[in-house]
């Protein structure tokens, strides 16, 4: 069966005192097997909002419109009951915040072994959770933790920022899922241990599962890790294609933007938002910061424009 | 299992002066109250007279006429020896009083603890779990009834209801184990409103933290991340409360002791003060503060066993 996963019209929009904010607007993407999609953009763009939405995992407050295709069912309109299912086996999650993602008064191991007795009930059986200690112990140890043991014992309040980090992308992976949602897996972690992290998640990527998302702030790690990138602003994709043409050649302004404030290309800064421009909301997002904004940009949504290399990019520019 | 020995040990010495600072107080509570003993003794019925003479006897008989830091010595060595006194009303000893009555609180806060913790906890996570919707608001409304009304309201609709229209059960007394019931639910209630508030509201802070979340997308069902992740995090602050509401019933609970004619040490305390038989609230201050450092102990072995972060601090000193 086709492992792609399908999302169309996606709009997320949190609701608070029947006041609405949308932040994610129009999203369609295809994730394909067998590759890894990275996601950037800066922070509060709504990256780890789309992850979560995928998993049906935001809070009630969050009101979800459009289709995510997966395996000839759309996980949107999935009772609860069925997603349960989907979540942990096809897809599982490395979650944000690790320090935050652990139970304070659940020791590590238990959590992590708890990833596989949730789902079948033969697993709750002793050899059960003694093949899914040994696939804790492996992970771990790839993650480059030395006293297993120790680290199994332990509760997250122990463990630093970093080890953290370790064990939530060993969570994520513990029941070897199809699909893994890696939201920022590397931060916190020094240069060697995010080689390492990188190695293990290129390496699980490629042998173990179908397919991988990663959200990510480090450019370098998307460069190195993923076929294909969706830069995300204020909840729009603005470009989405092949990894490395768009980091060789961004073409959406704000892409560009982006990669001219890298420290390699000099820490340019994107330009900060115009006060009489940010008034245009029916418009382009990017707009109130864009170098090349026109008139329309203020007032219409630039459609996504295919371009020959086979990336969208969402400007009027290219239209 | 030697840690927790030590642990316990070390609380026993971090406790002692609170115990120290509970006799001085009980025993200053005597001394320092108005009307005097001796007299007391010799006159108890206020219409009978003494001399000059008699009055002295009795007083050094009593230890009174020594100075104030011989007669508390003597009064902690007699302590120590399992000398109360005796009243001087009833000349019964105060010591052997007491343990009829100590186990006749303890059965009746132990029961109310179970109604409170039962009721409480469970009530809590109901409405945790349907939270917003109907069942929610009525228990809410029921548990904030709970907590405002006064206990002798209670008791007096409880008794009248049980007791006087459906005689179901009696008005007062424990001579069968069934006369516990009344009382003990009387004294459970507005605990078990506050309980089942506060469990609700640490439950509720549980389930929005991101654990709960990452425990879901483990596959878990959204019961489970209540039961196996939330519920235990939010048992922290119950145990905090539900342990010193337990001190203060095992204290006696006086006034639901005499509503109910329970023997209780509450209800031996009342009486005591209003005949102003000073040994015996003497002997019951020092109870309660006994009663309060032992639930300290308690409370800190319970919080360790519901809080690793305790645990682990602890241990590692
Ligand atoms: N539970 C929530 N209630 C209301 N608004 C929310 C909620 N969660 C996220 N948002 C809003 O959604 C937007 C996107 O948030 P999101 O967490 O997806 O950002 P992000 O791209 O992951 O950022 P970062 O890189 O900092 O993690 C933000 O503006 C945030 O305020
Ligand atoms: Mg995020």
């Amino acid at each position: 069966m086709n492992q792609d996963m399908e999302i169309k019209g996606l709009n997320v929009s949190f609701v608070d005192h029947g006041r609405e904010t949308k932040v994610v607007t129009d999203v369609d993407a295809t994730f394909s097997e067998g590759s890894i999609t990275g996601l950037i953009g800066e922070s509060g763009s709504g990256k780890s909002v789309l992850g979560m939405a995928i998993l049906g995992l935001l809070p009630g407050s969050a009101k979800v419109k459009g289709t995510c295709l997966y395996q000839g069912r759309d996980l949107f309109s999935l009772p609860e009951k069925e997603m349960k299912k989907v979540r942990g086996t096809e897809i599982a999650l490395i979650p944000q915040n690790p320090t935050e993602s652990l139970n304070p008064i659940r020791t590590v191991g238990r959590q992590l072994v708890e990833c596989v007795t949730a789902h079948e009930k033969s697993a709750k059986s002793r050899a059960g959770i003694r093949r899914a200690g040994i696939r804790r112990d492996e992970l771990l140890g790839r993650f480059g933790f030395q006293d297993v043991g120790r680290i199994n014992g332990s509760y997250s309040f122990e463990l630093s920022g970093g080890m953290n980090q370790r064990v939530v992308s060993a969570l994520g992976l513990m029941n070897c899922p199809k699909w893994v949602i890696a939201d920022e897996p590397t931060k916190g972690l020094d240069s060697i241990l995010r080689r390492q992290v990188y190695e293990v998640l290129k390496d699980i990527g490629r042998s173990e599962v179908r397919g991988m998302l990663v959200i990510t702030h480090d450019i370098t790690l998307a460069k190195a890790l993923c076929d294909r990138l969706m830069v995300l602003y204020g909840g729009c994709v603005m470009e989405k294609g092949n990894a490395q043409a768009i980091l060789e050649a961004p073409m959406h302004p704000y892409t560009r933007g982006l990669m001219d404030s890298l420290p390699e290309k000099g820490m340019r800064p994107i330009r900060r938002a115009d006060r009489d421009k940010e008034r245009c909301l029916a418009g382009c997002r990017f707009y109130p910061r864009c170098p090349w904004g026109e008139a329309r940009c203020g007032t219409e949504m630039p459609p996504e424009t295919t371009l020959l290399d086979g990336r969208t990019v969402r400007c009027f520019h290219y239209a | 299992m030697w840690m927790l020995i030590q642990y316990i040990l070390k609380k026993m010495a971090l406790l002692a002066p609170v115990l120290v600072g509970t006799s001085v107080i009980a025993f200053a509570l005597g001394v320092m109250s108005p009307g005097d003993p001796v007299d007391q003794v010799l006159n108890p019925n206020g219409n009978e007279s003494y001399t000059q003479e008699e009055y002295d006897r009795m007083s050094a008989r009593m230890g009174l006429d020594k100075p104030l830091h011989v007669q508390y010595i003597n009064w902690v060595g007699n302590l120590l020896q399992g000398d109360l006194g005796r009243s001087f009303f009833t000349n019964k000893s105060i010591v052997d009083q007491m343990a009829r009555r100590i186990p006749i609180s303890a059965r009746l806060a132990g029961l109310s603890m179970v109604f409170t913790v039962v009721l409480g906890v469970e009530g809590g996570v109901i409405m945790a779990v349907w939270k917003d919707r109907f069942l929610d608001h009525l228990l809410g409304a029921c548990a904030v009834t709970a907590l405002s009304v006064p206990g002798f309201w209670t008791a007096i609709m409880l008794i009248w209801l049980f007791a006087e229209k459906w005689k179901l059960l009696p008005t007062s007394g424990i001579a069968s184990g069934i006369g516990y019931l009344l009382p003990a639910v009387t004294l459970a209630l507005p605990s078990t409103g506050v309980c089942a508030r506060l469990t609700r509201t640490a439950i509720l802070d549980e389930i929005g933290r991101q654990y709960v979340t990452v425990a879901a997308s483990k596959g878990l069902s959204r019961r489970q991340t209540v039961v196996c992740h939330a519920f235990g995090n939010a048992l922290i602050p119950v145990v905090t409360y539900l342990g010193t509401h337990m001190a203060g019933i095992l204290g006696g609970a006086s006034i639901v002791e005499t509503i109910f004619a329970v023997p209780g040490i509450g209800s031996y305390a009342i009486s005591a003060v209003q005949s102003k038989d000073y040994y015996v609230v003497q002997a019951y201050v020092l109870f309660s503060g006994m009663v309060y450092v032992a639930v300290t102990i308690l409370v800190d072995l319970l919080y360790m066993a519901v809080n690793p972060r305790i645990r682990r601090g602890e241990a590692g000193q």
